[in-house]
């Protein structure tokens, strides 16, 4: 009898240990199964941010693409395209459509996918799991010889200028103060970051009709194109140009076959005499170029111009102090750097500096050093096709269309 | 008998030691719980602004950056390929209100001043001079959501307005 209450005791003692050992290890399994949840949490938040971050780089991979040279061919009016790409980690597939409506505007799909062994979604053509964002956008592409002037830093705008038939885009607008006539005229201007105040000021004229009476600012800072070394541009020029003679642009020049010539260093434009245009044509060079005299087409009157210019630095262009003082420079500019005029003294009264065409720079416009009389810009340029200029592109929206 | 009332006082001491964990463990997973919570909060806010309009984030005209500011609103815009002129555009809003009950505030959201609000996120701080709920970079915007929860770190984003 003493035995089997022995016995009785000793088993309660164990169902005591079994049962406050069920509750420990009930308890270590609750806060281990909260500590997955959270880390599974931390996971798909870091990893759903990757997956955006892959849709991002679509965009910003097509964006590139668009910027170059050739937008005709890889993507005409009305018609849809794809980029993607992959690496180790996740992907992405950019779905883009250039409508009809309006030529200038793109719209982008893009899908990001982060691979995750345990993810929601599966990658469109691999099929891995993945965690995905998919991203909508729409981008306006303006070909660089679209601008009157186009820097993506500040820009003064001198008093008195008539820029009335061109656009015009600086990150940050100012415009020079005076009283005198003729007052500052201007067409569409654009600034992304600041202006000078007020706006519109009331001493420049806008000469077209609203929204574009006062300088309008932009949602997004537009991307301007990389002509630099390594850039899909200059392997385009490369890929398409016939080579320069010499580095020099001299006399009456006619176009190359395929429309671009492609110079190995600096360039020296009119050294030995006027540059005369004959066709339409692009000279591209990695360093910079020297303009000594005057750039003018065999055929002025044409219109839409039938002989048109356009010349590509990597570096900067620029206006020699023995230019001539009365300067007529009939062309496109797409400059890496700086378009200068060389520092001198005043040419005197009478000289003047003429740029017929467009300016975009990455840096700097400055003909205020050159020692100019006057300088006047007045747009002109060619949608031709043959023209295969580099193109800007500004972003209009974005929207997360999903993200998991 | 002994052995067994020995390993039942033992039993005891370690039941007691756990009485004080169990109530740690529950107020770990309580804030576990709430980090999650104001972690998703931060992940809307951010997109949110990610997809902004970056030139109606101003902070200049909304100083979030002082903490007696607790309102702060911004647009988004949707463009139509057939009419790219007149974008649509969607009013955010986000504010902050503080429960006097319980001294936390909580961050609400409105879109498109529609009659009915979210409540995103609760049991947060009030914002500070140091952590701002919202604080402007060069071309990022910086959240900061502080946790009422004691020991929890704040949940911050930086978000590059400028695509």
């Amino acid at each position: 009898m003493r035995l089997k209450n022995s016995l009785g005791e000793q088993g309660s003692a164990l169902l005591a240990w079994i049962v406050i050992g069920l509750a420990i290890m009930a308890g270590m399994m609750w806060y281990s199964h909260y500590s997955w949840l959270d880390r599974v949490s931390t996971v798909q938040h870091i990893s759903s941010s990757r997956a955006l971050e892959y849709a991002d780089s679509g965009i910003n991979a097509a964006r590139d693409r668009l910027t170059q040279p050739d937008l005709g061919g890889f993507l005409p009016a009305g018609t849809t395209s794809q980029i993607a790409n992959a690496d180790a980690q996740g992907s992405y597939y950019v779905s883009l459509d250039r409508t009809n409506a309006d030529t200038s505007l793109v719209s982008l799909i893009a899908t990001g996918f982060f691979y995750l062994p345990k993810g929601g979604v599966l990658d469109a053509v691999n099929g891995r799991p993945s965690q995905g964002s998919v991203v909508s956008t729409k981008l306006r592409i303006t070909n660089t010889g679209e601008y009157l002037l186009a820097l993506p830093h500040a820009m003064t705008i001198d008093y008195g200028v008539d820029y009335s038939n061109g656009f015009i885009y600086a990150k940050d607008l100012a415009f020079q103060f005076g009283t005198t006539l003729p007052r500052t005229r201007v067409g569409r201007t654009f600034y992304t970051n600041a202006v000078s105040l007020p706006n519109p000021a009331p001493w420049v004229t806008f000469t077209q009709p609203a929204p574009y009476d006062q300088a309008v600012q932009l949602t997004n800072k537009p991307v301007f194109p990389n002509v630099g070394a390594g850039s899909s541009a200059k392997q385009y020029y490369l890929d398409f140009g016939t080579p320069l003679p010499g580095n020099v642009l001299n006399g009456l020049q006619t176009a190359p076959a395929g429309n671009i010539f492609y110079a190995t260093g600096d360039v020296q434009i009119a050294n030995t005499s006027d540059v005369i245009v004959q066709g339409i044509f692009i000279v591209y060079t990695p360093g910079n170029v020297h303009i000594h005299g005057n750039i003018t087409q065999q055929n002025p009157a044409a219109m839409p111009p039938t002989d048109w210019l356009a010349i590509i630095a990597e570096q900067d262009v620029h206006i020699v102090t023995a230019a001539p003082n009365n300067l007529t420079l009939n062309a496109s500019f797409v400059v890496g750097s700086a378009f200068l005029s060389d520092t001198r003294g005043p040419r005197g009264v009478g000289s003047q500096l003429t740029i017929n065409g467009g300016i975009v720079a990455q840096t700097r416009i400055d003909n205020s050093t050159g020692g100019w009389g006057q300088r006047v810009y007045s747009f002109k340029g060619t949608n031709d096709a043959q023209m295969k200029l580099p193109n800007v592109a500004e972003m209009l929206d974005y929207r997360i269309i999903f993200s998991q | 008998m002994a052995i067994a009332a020995s390993m039942m006082g033992l039993l005891a001491l370690v039941i007691l030691r756990f009485v004080p964990s169990t109530h740690l463990m529950q107020k770990t997973l309580t804030g576990t719980e709430s980090f999650t919570q104001i972690d998703k909060a931060a992940d809307q806010f951010a997109r949110d602004i990610k997809q902004a309009d970056p030139v109606t984030v101003d902070l200049a005209t909304q100083p979030l950056a002082s903490p007696t500011v607790n309102n702060f609103a911004f647009q988004q815009l949707i463009v139509d390929v057939n009419n790219p002129s007149t974008p649509i555009r969607i009013p955010i809003r986000y504010w902050t209100q503080t429960d006097s009950f319980t001294n936390t505030v909580a961050l609400y959201r409105n879109v498109n001043n529609a009659s009915t609000t979210t409540l995103v996120t609760a049991n947060l701080l009030a914002p500070t001079a140091i952590a701002p709920l919202v604080q402007r970079d060069v071309e990022a915007v910086i959240l900061t959501l502080l946790p009422a929860t004691p020991n929890q770190a704040p949940v911050v984003r930086r978000v590059t307005i400028y695509h």
